[in-house]
């Protein structure tokens, strides 16, 4: 296979070293120079002990080698004790038991030295470094992709007004319950803990208490979650089947992803399973197996493939294009799209690896039993690795390409597409159409497409007519995005409060500077100017917000990337709800800008129509579903009063009928 | 002319009542069930009561019980051959306590439960010590939520509070609570029948009838059945929970529940004095950070607990269908039945033998033959099976009768009854002939009934008879 663009490693650009402050105390005086301190370059990482799965798989022979694995976090350099950095801030209080648990100080010479704490169930220092390593972990990832500072949502007073918030608060010990939860209200994860159950007393010490805050999975699923939040809020706020599914969907994948980065877990596995490739997929197993360890991913199972308890045989299972119209319960529905990106995944890893089995068999294809060879044990792996983290990278990029509100699976895909094309103009191996290929084969597609060819699922370029409009009063972003690349200074006290808050400054600048470029106008230009942005802009009810402003310049294996400016523009109005005409909601429009900084010309707009009825009726239908299931029967259906409700419910117990 | 057409009316009315099998009447108490059956047998008819229930902080709700129990007394002339109490919940047995002299006054026969109301069946006791254990959680865990300063937390544990008047009035002593009602319902005969799910009832005063039990199902995965979210059980709230040992009397508790060893885990006041904690400690009790703690989240569990009791309790729901040997046409009266309990019906087989010939008889036989439906639970949305419930009652006579006062269901409870997603549906199958408790069914005007034509619509409006009086008691439909 010929070298590709995609083959160039993504390797995280080192820090700048940094100095310490007593060096650059220099005198320069005449004749020689004087003795001076040895200047140490600060570490750039951190290295954490933890469980690479959960604490179960430590008690089993055959995972307990790969279990227990030293994570890589950046380097923070004013950590506190608790873990409290610039991020997080881990408040171990178990309100429960009415007590704190000392905090883990991570600089402290004996931590340093060994790694951290040892991984143990019975410390509750080490699930302080355990949650926080995860996190740190799982933001790190989302930072890279976007080629920004991940940013918690603010806090929204009574009056409208946005706080700032630093730091996500960590509470390892929160519940005594089988859940966990991102806590928008509160900026808060809230990890529980309960007693083994026994019923599978081969696997759980039964009567053993199990944490939830000591399995990578769950932490980096709700970490996923608040990062999610800050990107995009109107996720939280269902508006159709997608929205909550989608959440839940993204979260599990980051958290599926991270697993295969760890090359060393892949390593093991592969060559655990003497790589016979010609019948079985190996990485599908291994979901399929890291999903019965972690009882999550219930759909891996039976999406993808399928391993015959007889003769270890994998079959790949044929996806159900039809799954998707009769599943909406919001977890079941996001394990459907969780499955397709999997599936994208799988058909990538061939694809770069046929090669390599074609090398170490002379052709054939075929490879011998017994053992594999070691080096290309070491390949497979890190073939894996590379594209598990591609994907990962993908998705979150696909986010910045999302509408602003109301976001369907298949307006995802469209996202995914754009934002790939972004980074990676010339596809060679066929990335989008994996993507595209295993996304139809699940039924996911968006409405109103002539064809789902690569091309044609890019947003649509604003026609000529827009651009013309829009080039009256042209919105400059240039000079903000000047400015924004010298905020991220990392000598600044803050640098991501200065961020927000030049963020939100600039964003009341450009509501005014949208507001002169309408009322340059006539009625029917801002019509179609409306009709072109999702926006209802007839005189009387063109208020709107700008919601949300971005700059970005993603760095690719091709180059340096195109810098770009993202604007997304939300009216909102209220309408009646159901039947009863009780339960009236915030209907919800607008759309999300592209702006390519070097020309200033409008690549995308990508649009949720505040004027359709069509949508609006499609919205009414699902807020009375959405009452469907037992809670909803009793305590009304998801709404926007209290989204603490929404997520803490989703995890927990919350029976629905299959039949809504 | 008119006149003419009124008094011919009546006059098929009256015809319609008397060659009637059955009268159904329902009550028209609010949101709970009681249904009288009185079986068509010469001079004598035959009365099963199933069910006397209202629920808690229905206004006059004690009244309601005696007002029934009175009029029940009336129409069996103080003889019932049977009275039927489905499943542990206030709302459908209520009456038996609040009316217990009226009641006991009754020449009872035969009182029929299930099985898990038998005090000699191992499971369930097990099932009844759960419920009164989760239940005595949920309350402790409301107890202290009352108090919360969080007060979006208060607004959620009232949502709470209304779920648990399944199991009593809100704040009623344990007197006036659901195991009393109970108690007070087996008493009023000398042994009751506890039934299985696959039972047969052929009681020889009541020739022409055969009864089929459906339900409750013993199997727990059922009963417990999370629909859409597989593989998910909620273990970990019941009592031998760390959130159960947590709301006990700190010196009760046992150390075991603690997830450390206790010589890891601070009080606040010793941390405080902690060089280490007392940063931390600073940290969550400042006031500028008090939105972001968690003091009473844990206790939130509730919500979720309750949620599992009502799901579970329904479930327990004994599922009785009435058929008719004669013309094989099915009463279905599906109590509170939950999608489990539903799910559990394709398990039970009867095999009927009739000389030589032996026929088998299954759930989906009935529900095509069924008449008349006791829509579940008021309506509710999770209560009333689509694909092979609803949809496969496909007799074209179907008629469906919801024990719901809407308004107080939305208005004061804030739940959704009749469902949104399921009302429409109902009226779509049963061509808009839907009795309601609250008279808010489809009426001659309506444009609902489009379903029916006129001659039917004609024909089910002669058999329903609204109580005059008021308030209006019942409302009765004659099985022709």
């Amino acid at each position: 296979m010929a070298a590709s663009p995609r083959r160039k490693k993504v390797r995280n650009k080192p820090q700048p070293a940094q100095r310490a402050p007593a060096s650059t105390q220099r005198a320069a005086t005449r004749g020689g120079r004087p003795p001076r301190a040895i200047e140490l370059p600060q570490p750039t990482r951190r290295r954490l002990r933890g469980y690479a799965f959960d604490p179960q798989l430590s008690t089993e022979l055959e995972s307990a080698a790969i279990n227990e694995i030293v994570y890589e976090v950046p380097w923070e350099p004013k950590l506190e004790p608790g873990p409290r950095g610039d991020y997080l801030d881990v408040i171990d209080y178990d309100p429960a038991s009415g007590s704190f648990y000392p905090p883990v100080d991570l600089n402290d010479r004996a931590l340093l030295a060994q790694n951290g704490l040892a991984p143990s169930e019975a410390s509750p220092q080490f699930h302080q470094q355990m949650v926080y390593a995860v996190a740190m972990r799982t933001i790190e990832h989302f930072e890279h992709a976007l080629g920004r500072r991940v940013l918690w949502s603010p806090r929204v007073q009574g009056d409208g007004a946005a706080e700032y918030v630093g730091q996500l608060r960590v509470y390892p010990h929160a519940l005594r319950q089988q859940n966990a939860f991102y806590d928008p209200q509160r900026k808060a994860l809230l990890f529980g803990y309960f007693p083994a159950a026994d019923t599978d007393p081969g696997r759980i010490y039964p009567g053993g208490t199990v944490f939830t805050c000591l399995s990578q999975d769950i932490v980096a699923h709700e970490t996923t979650h608040a990062i999610l939040d800050g990107v995009h809020p109107s996720l939280l706020f269902p508006s159709n089947p997608d929205t909550l599914a989608f959440h839940e969907a993204f979260a599990d994948l980051v958290a599926l992803f991270q697993h295969f980065s760890l090359p060393g877990v892949l390593r093991h596995q592969i060559a655990r399973a003497r790589g016979d490739l010609r019948t079985r997929n190996l990485l599908a197993e291994l979901a399929v197996q890291f999903g019965q360890a972690t009882g999550r991913y219930g759909a891996l199972r039976s999406a993808i493939g399928r391993v015959d308890p007889a003769t270890r045989a994998w079959t790949r299972l044929e996806p159900d294009p039809a799954a998707l119209m009769r599943t909406h319960e919001p977890h079941e529905r996001g394990a459907i799209l969780v499955a397709a990106v999997f599936d994208a995944f799988l058909r990538i890893y061939e694809r770069r690896t046929v090669d390599l089995v074609r090398i170490a068999t002379g052709g054939s294809g075929v490879l011998p039993e017994g053992a594999l060879h070691p080096d290309l044990v070491e390949r497979l792996a890190d073939e894996a690795a590379r594209a598990a983290g591609h994907l990962l990278t993908i998705c979150v990029r696909a986010l910045d390409y999302c509408p602003p509100v109301d976001l369907t699976f298949g307006d995802y895909l469209r996202a995914l597409i754009t934002a790939d094309l972004q980074v990676v103009p010339q596809d060679r191996l066929g990335y989008r159409v994996a993507i595209v290929e295993a996304f139809r084969a699940r039924g996911i597609y968006p409405k109103g497409l002539r064809s789902l060819a690569v091309d044609n699922l890019v947003w649509d370029r604003p026609s000529d007519e827009v651009r013309a409009l829009l080039r009256k009063r042209p919105l400059v972003l240039r000079p903000y995005a000047n400015e924004y690349a010298y905020l991220d200074n990392r000598d600044a006290a803050d640098p991501r409060r200065d961020t927000f808050e030049h963020l939100s400054r600039w964003r009341g600048e450009l509501h005014a500077a949208v507001q002169r470029l309408l009322g340059s106008l006539d009625d029917a230009q801002r019509d179609v100017l409306g009709e072109n942005m999702g926006l209802d802009l007839r005189p009387g009810h063109a208020t709107f917000e700008v919601r949300s402003l971005q700059f970005t310049r993603k760095a690719s294996p091709a180059g340096p990337g195109v810098p770009q400016g993202l604007l997304s523009i939300v009216q909102a109005r209220a309408e009646a709800g159901g039947r009863r005409g009780a339960g009236s909601f915030l209907f919800r429009g607008g759309c999300t800008i592209v702006v390519d900084l070097r020309s200033g010309d409008i690549d995308y707009v990508v649009r949720k129509n505040a004027r359709s009825d069509a949508r609006l009726e499609a919205e009414r239908a699902f807020r009375v579903s959405s009452r469907a299931g037992l809670a909803g029967t009793y305590f009304g259906a998801v709404d926007e009063t209290d989204p603490s409700r929404l997520l803490a419910q989703l995890h927990g117990f919350n029976p629905e009928s299959d039949h809504g | 002319m008119a006149e003419t057409a009124a008094r011919q009316r009546a006059t098929t009315k009256r015809t319609t009542k008397r060659r009637a099998r059955v009268r159904i009447r329902m009550y028209r108490q609010g949101i709970g069930d009681a249904f009288l059956l009185s079986f068509n047998h010469g001079s004598k008819p035959r009365h099963i009561l199933i069910d006397c229930g209202v629920l808690g902080g229905t206004p006059d709700s004690k009244r309601w019980a005696q007002r029934i129990a009175a009029n029940v007394a009336g129409e069996t002339g103080g003889r019932v051959n049977a009275i039927v109490g489905t499943h542990p919940h206030w709302d459908h047995l209520s009456g038996f306590l609040d009316a217990r002299d009226e009641f006991k006054a009754l020449q009872v026969d035969e009182v029929w439960l299930s099985w898990a109301e038998n005090p000699q069946d191992p499971e369930g006791r097990e099932r009844t010590r759960e419920t009164e254990l989760q239940l005595d959680g949920a309350r402790r865990a409301l107890a202290r939520l009352a108090a919360a300063p969080d007060e979006a937390a208060r607004a959620r544990a009232a949502a709470i509070e209304q779920l648990l008047s399944f199991y009593g009035p809100v704040g009623a002593a344990g007197a006036r609570s659901t195991a009393a009602a109970l108690e007070a319902l087996r008493e009023l005969a000398p042994e009751p029948r506890y039934c299985e799910p696959g039972d047969l009832l052929t009681p020889d005063w009541l020739p022409g009838v055969r009864i089929y039990v459906l339900a409750p199902p013993r199997d727990e995965k059922l009963l417990g059945k999370l629909l859409g979210k597989k593989g998910s059980e909620m273990y970990g709230l019941g009592a031998d929970s760390g959130f159960y040992a947590a709301l006990l009397d700190p010196s009760t508790a046992s150390e075991a529940m603690c997830p450390f060893e206790t010589g890891l885990q601070w009080s606040e006041a010793r941390a405080r004095g902690d060089a280490a904690l007392a940063p931390i400690v600073a940290r969550y009790r400042s006031p500028d950070e008090r939105w972001r703690a968690i003091d009473d989240q844990w206790l939130l569990a509730a919500e979720q607990l309750a949620l599992k009791l009502d799901n579970v309790v329904n479930n327990l729901s004994m599922v009785l269908a009435f058929e008719f040997t004669a013309t094989k046409e099915v009463l279905l009266f599906a109590a509170d039945a939950q999608i489990g309990n539903w799910l559990s019906w394709q398990r039970p087989v009867w095999t009927l033998t009739d000389g030589r010939t032996r026929t088998e008889v299954r759930a989906h036989d009935l529900l095509a033959r069924t008449v008349f439906y006791k829509v579940g639970h008021h309506g509710s949305h999770n209560a009333t099976l689509k694909d092979g419930g609803l949809e496969a009652m496909s007799h074209p006579g179907l008629v469906a009768a919801i024990a719901v006062d809407e308004q107080f269901a939305n208005k004061t409870k804030k739940w959704d009854m009749p469902a949104e997603s399921l009302y429409p549906r109902l009226l779509e199958k049963t061509r808009g002939r839907v009795l309601r408790a609250d008279g808010k069914g489809p009426t001659a005007t309506d444009p609902k009934r489009r379903h029916a034509d006129e001659r039917l619509w004609k024909a089910f409006a002669a058999r329903v008879e609204v109580d005059p009086g008021t308030p209006s008691l019942y409302v009765d439909y004659f099985l022709p």
